[in-house]
């Protein structure tokens, strides 16, 4: 079987990706941040990401014979190729952690009173595990499978939101700290570092560019709404509220007629959290047998289970901690983490110019 | 060469002396010839009128094999075989006629064995339709699908498997639509299998799954001619097995088993409508106990508080845990289906009333058991039989699901139900992928796929199926 994605299902694991890490403590971090101005926050971070997942695009539609990791050989030889998968790796997995354990607390305070995480990783890892062993194009397909009933559950959110007595739309107040807060919240966006991991499997077809940006400025679109309604909705308070999507569902109720239905918030989060899991996990092997090299299948999904579990429990990881790290620490990295790829990308687009010229002279 | 006494005997020892071995010495003007056959294996009229009584009306002074040919009356081809062949021929049914003098022998199949009639399957009831089943015997059912493909187009590949049983195999396609590739991987597969016997199609059903090993069903089967003429529109092949009421059809994908025939005949709204009740029931039957029992264990705060109470207040007192409690319902309801299954029709009706009323009502009443147990339970296993084909598969992930959400949660039940989506996604037989025309989402096909529209819209084939030729309907006006 050959293990390569459509585009259409490549659209939809970027969108799950960009949902990843957004609808649970994001909102209120932001506001936390930068107040009413927060949603300008949101709106640039994330449309730089779409820029950047459009030059990546564009990139490779004049390149589609070359392999990422060939672009980078050819360009910063094989030592820093393997660096660059290093910093991949140690991102991705700081991502998996914040992932995880922001969604250990959100279930817990929501759905679990006294579950561990040990609990909470019995169930995740072994469904991850198996997204892993069976290949991009499987996932992909179960991605699609859920994907509208993931979405369905989103506009059910918003929608009940939208109709909750205490919503009113947000006024916007242009301030200081948001020309601050982007670069202490970008380690929560740059999602685009995922699709560097995938983007050798997707099968160029027709529309490439088109389609997978669609699925891109529509979770954008989403991601946007869902904070302007989480900020009308809970107003100067905002910062209190840690779970976005359950809180924009939990108090209010579309019509006596249904009743309440917290239970279409956590069940789209959940759904949400196996499948940004199961990519992020993903790209994680990936890296990993980029930096290795020699790793079966097998080895490798042992291998990040073991990493996985050991860095949660032995470092005792905690969602506090990693929402502190990520606003102080990883924001950097991530920082200089695109501003390196800029520089190989602009490298190798330049020289490929220059061996046109020399083509045409 | 031998005379013909001596001939027969050979043969008799080497079908060991069969009791219902018979053989009869005729002397036909000059000639000497000897039938040979099996009693229980033959239609007696057309020995009698078609070869006994024509090898009596000979007028010539020597007879020859073309003389034979010409005379006998006999539907199928009268084929001419060595000496070690006869044994063979003659355990298949047909009847070998031996000359004095002459090495070669002739085969005819004249043979018949008691079958029922065609009538209607007891798991594929219609409304409205054609309501003819496939029968036991090859040859009616092969009949019944050449009777709705009067053309050149139908091709039938013979075949034999079991080493003792011989059973007889046949693949069925038509030509034009069929992917080749398909017929001959099949083909092939079936070619490889050597076993004892085949006693009926599921025998060989395995050998042609990928994963023979998996709990999810990889090849379609039908137990009625027009579910079967319809799949092989599809371009897709069929499989008859001799004395199986049931053939198989491959590729097969998941959808297939939501479908209906029944759903070809009816007005295509209500089809719609059924369609997605059936989909509602496999939900049900899967993921009901389990997502009841993670809101009654673990999920109370986004349980709905009046549900909670009246759920609480019915639980109150029970010495069992609420898995425990669901589990042994769901027992007690094998135990009863196992039995009601295979007793006397007047001792079923014995047997209802004794699980119903006595072991349900009063173990609700003495407190063993509580009522939404019950009614969880009952609705659960009821919904399997709105897709009947799936309910093997079905029984077994209800079992799962229980355990997910007993020991899990919500949780454990979402993620089971993103492994088992996951796992069927990577079960790709036959190029069709197991949940097209969902993932990989193929937007013709949606046309009969979870909701259905008119047959005049339907210009192409499914694509979830490879074939040669994908059109279906002309759009020439």
């Amino acid at each position: 079987m050959i293990n390569e994605i459509n585009v259409k299902q490549a659209g939809i694991l970027l969108s799950i990706v960009m949902f990843a890490n957004k609808f649970v403590i994001l909102p209120s971090l932001t506001f936390y941040k930068a107040g009413f101005a927060g949603i300008f926050v949101t709106t640039f971070l994330l449309g730089l990401d779409l820029l950047i997942f459009y030059l990546i695009i564009k990139f490779k539609e004049k390149n589609q014979n070359k392999k990422i990791d060939e672009v980078l050989i050819s360009n910063v030889g094989k030592f820093f190729t393997k660096v660059v998968y290093i910093i991949l790796f140690v991102y991705f997995l700081m991502r998996i952690f914040l992932l995880l354990n922001e969604n250990y607390s959100f279930l817990k305070d929501l759905v679990y009173e006294d579950a561990t995480f040990l609990l909470f990783i019995v169930c995740l890892l072994p469904v991850v595990n198996a997204m892993t062993f069976t290949g991009i194009r499987t996932m992909g397909r179960t991605a699609q499978f859920f994907y509208w009933f993931i979405i369905v559950g989103l506009f059910i959110s918003l929608i009940a939101g939208i109709f909750s007595s205490s919503f009113s739309l947000p006024t916007i107040k242009i301030n200081r700290e948001m020309l601050f807060a982007p670069l202490r919240l970008c380690f929560w966006f740059s999602d685009y570092l995922f699709f560097f991991m995938i983007i050798d499997k997707i099968k160029l077809e027709k529309n490439y560019g088109n389609t997978i940006m669609k699925y891109l400025i529509f979770t954008a679109i989403l991601l946007v709404v869902l904070n302007l309604i989480f900020v009308g909705l809970h107003d100067v308070n905002t910062f209190i509220y840690k779970g976005a999507l359950a809180d924009i569902i939990q108090f209010s109720s579309i019509s006596p007629g249904i009743g309440k239905i917290d239970i279409v918030a956590v069940l789209t989060k959940m759904f949400v959290l196996y499948f940004q899991t199961g990519i992020m996990f993903y790209c994680l092997k990936e890296s990993l047998n980029n930096i290795v090299g020699n790793l079966n299948i097998y080895q490798s999904i042992i291998v990040l289970d073991f990493i996985i579990l050991f860095i949660q429990y032995f470092c005792l990881v905690t969602m506090e901690k990693m929402v502190k790290i990520s606003v102080t620490y990883f924001n950097i990295i991530t920082i200089s983490f695109l501003a390196i790829l800029l520089a190989i990308f602009l490298f190798a687009l330049f020289k490929q110019k220059r061996r046109d010229y020399e083509k045409i002279y | 060469m031998e005379d013909l006494e001596q001939r027969i005997k050979k043969i008799k020892k080497k079908l060991k002396d069969n009791q219902d071995v018979i053989s009869r010495f005729f002397d036909v003007a000059n000639t000497k010839l000897a039938l040979i056959f099996l009693k229980s294996m033959i239609d007696n009229k057309l020995f009698i009128e078609g070869i006994a009584a024509k090898l009596t009306e000979f007028s010539k002074a020597e007879i020859t094999l073309e003389d034979l040919k010409a005379q006998i009356i006999c539907i199928e081809e009268i084929e001419e075989i060595e000496e070690n062949e006869v044994a063979e021929s003659i355990l298949l049914g047909k009847v070998c006629i031996l000359l004095e003098n002459n090495p070669v022998i002739l085969a005819v199949d004249i043979e018949e064995y008691p079958t029922r009639v065609p009538a209607e399957p007891p798991t594929s009831a219609v409304i409205q339709g054609p309501r003819e089943g496939f029968t036991e015997s090859i040859k009616t059912n092969i009949s019944m699908i050449r009777k709705r493909f009067p053309t050149n187009d139908l091709k039938i590949q013979d075949l034999k498997v079991g080493r003792y049983t011989k059973t007889k195999i046949k693949v069925v396609y038509l030509e034009s639509i069929v992917d080749k590739k398909i017929v001959k991987e099949v083909v092939s597969k079936i070619k490889k299998i050597d076993i004892d016997g085949v006693v009926d199609s599921y025998n060989i059903l395995e050998f042609l799954q990928y994963k023979p090993n998996s709990i999810f069903k990889q090849v379609g089967s039908a137990e009625k001619p027009d579910i079967v003429a319809g799949r092989m529109l599809e371009g897709r092949l069929a499989i008859i097995v001799d004395g199986s009421p049931t053939v198989l059809t491959i590729p097969f994908i998941f959808l297939e088993d939501v479908q209906n025939s029944n759903d070809y005949y009816t007005n295509h709204h209500y089809v719609s409508f059924i369609r997605i009740i059936r989909t509602l029931g496999i939900l049900t039957a899967t993921i009901a106990p389990g997502v009841f029992i993670s809101l009654r264990l673990y999920h109370y705060k986004i349980t709905p508080l009046k549900f909670l109470i009246t759920i609480a207040n019915s639980t109150q007192g029970l010495p069992f845990t609420p898995l425990i409690e669901l589990l042994f319902i769901l027992l007690l309801f094998h135990i009863l289906y196992e039995v009601s299954l295979r007793l006397p029709r007047y001792l079923g009706l014995a047997t209802s009333i004794v699980g119903a009323l006595i072991l349900g009502d009063t173990g609700v009443k003495a407190g063993l058991i509580s009522p939404p147990g019950v009614i969880i339970i009952a609705m659960s296993v009821i919904s399997v039989y709105t897709v009947p084909d799936q309910a093997p598969q079905l029984t077994i992930l209800r079992i799962i699901f229980l355990l997910l959400g007993g020991t899990l949660g919500i949780l454990g039940v979402v993620g089971g139900m993103i492994y088992f989506v996951n796992y069927m996604n990577s079960l790709n037989e036959y190029t069709a992928p197991y949940l097209a025309p969902f993932s990989p989402s193929l937007h013709k096909d949606f046309k009969d796929g979870l909701l259905k529209s008119d047959i005049t819209k339907m210009y192409d084939r499914p694509k979830s199926f490879s074939q040669k030729n994908s059109k279906r309907l002309s759009n020439d006006k």
